[in-house]
């Protein structure tokens, strides 16, 4: 036998063992491919989740600062009037006076009417809160995968610190929920309701 | 003749205080509040004498198509009328509703005026 029989049976183990190691690398970052995908799409949907949010809360706060601008100009009319009704009772002009009151009652009136949408205004408080629970699970679920990718480039992570932590809170959520768009108009729900009779 | 007395249903406290307010606004003062469908089911144990329930549908613990079918099997509740208020717009989910026994179904963010008159169509149907 030659001396180069037992090196070539050598170098084919040391090749053929490269060759496993090679494989198993390659399926590692198989594996890696599904969860890096999701994450991909997750983070611009989080993204632009999170930006939807930000634009319904300025538009919920306008609709309110423009409600509150437009009662405290009512206000001082309310009071440049209400002074204008004291000078004509003290002139003895009752009819004047009355006329001047009712204007003011109905002003008062408005303003009330205005209150009330400023509490409706509020819904948008349940709907952006739906919203951000939806973006916060998308997170979470990103932070799993990135997770899953790290365990998988480490090997075994079986430490308790860099396992991800989701929130105590349980999140029930609509991910349509939407201050502006419905998809159905009460008309079309009612019909639905109708037809059911 | 006596107003209705009502059971308001929804997880977030602002969404029942705006609730209570508006009914109140509408003249309704009978109310009863509750969190989510299990506690509901547990304030309908201590008083039956509910006309109208106003129900959420995204809540913990039970939701409100759960709690609204548990309704259905009980003997007492099966036709107690119940309003759904949701953000839920989708015609799928509408129909998923209507099917739980739910007796009518508005969209938030509602109008006073939109509740008023489907309490009054539900209580007199």
């Amino acid at each position: 036998m030659s001396t180069s029989e037992p090196m070539a049976n050598k170098v084919e183990v040391e090749i053929s063992g490269l060759a496993d190691f090679v494989n198993s690398v390659v399926e590692k970052f198989k594996t890696l491919q599904k969860p890096l995908s999701e994450s991909r799409e997750k983070v611009p949907k989080a993204t632009r989740h999170i930006d939807k949010i930000s634009e319904q809360t300025e538009a919920a706060a306008q609709r309110m600062l423009d409600k509150i601008e437009q009662m405290t100009m009512r206000e001082e009319r309310v009071k440049s009037r209400a002074a204008e009704a004291r000078k004509a009772l003290e002139a003895g002009n009752s009819e004047d006076a009355t006329a001047i009151m009712s204007e003011i009652a109905s002003m008062s009136d408005q303003s009330c009417s205005d209150l009330y949408d400023l509490l409706d205004a509020l819904q948008f408080q349940d709907i952006t809160s739906q919203q951000m629970d939806y973006a916060a699970t998308m997170l979470e679920d990103i932070e799993e995968k990135l997770h899953e990718i790290i365990e998988v480039m480490h090997g075994d992570v079986s430490s308790g610190d860099s396992a991800p932590v989701k929130s105590d809170r349980q999140r029930v959520f609509d991910p349509h929920a939407d201050f502006v768009e419905k998809k159905t108009e009460q008309d079309e729900i009612d019909s639905l309701f109708a037809d059911r009779k | 003749m006596a107003k209705a007395k009502i059971l308001a249903v929804d997880d977030s406290p602002t969404m029942r205080r705006i609730i209570i307010n508006t009914l109140k606004r509408a003249g309704y003062d009978d109310i009863v509040e509750a969190c989510d469908g299990k506690d509901a089911l547990a304030k309908l144990r201590v008083d039956d004498e509910v006309n109208l329930v106003i129900t959420d549908w995204n809540m913990p613990e039970m939701d409100g198509l759960t709690f609204v079918s548990t309704l259905r099997e009980m003997e007492q509740y099966k036709d107690l009328p119940v309003l759904m208020v949701t953000t839920r717009s989708v015609k799928e989910d509408i129909v998923q509703a209507l099917k739980a026994g739910v007796t009518n179904y508005i969209v938030k963010p509602f109008t006073p005026d939109t509740l008023k008159e489907k309490i009054e169509q539900v209580l007199t149907d």
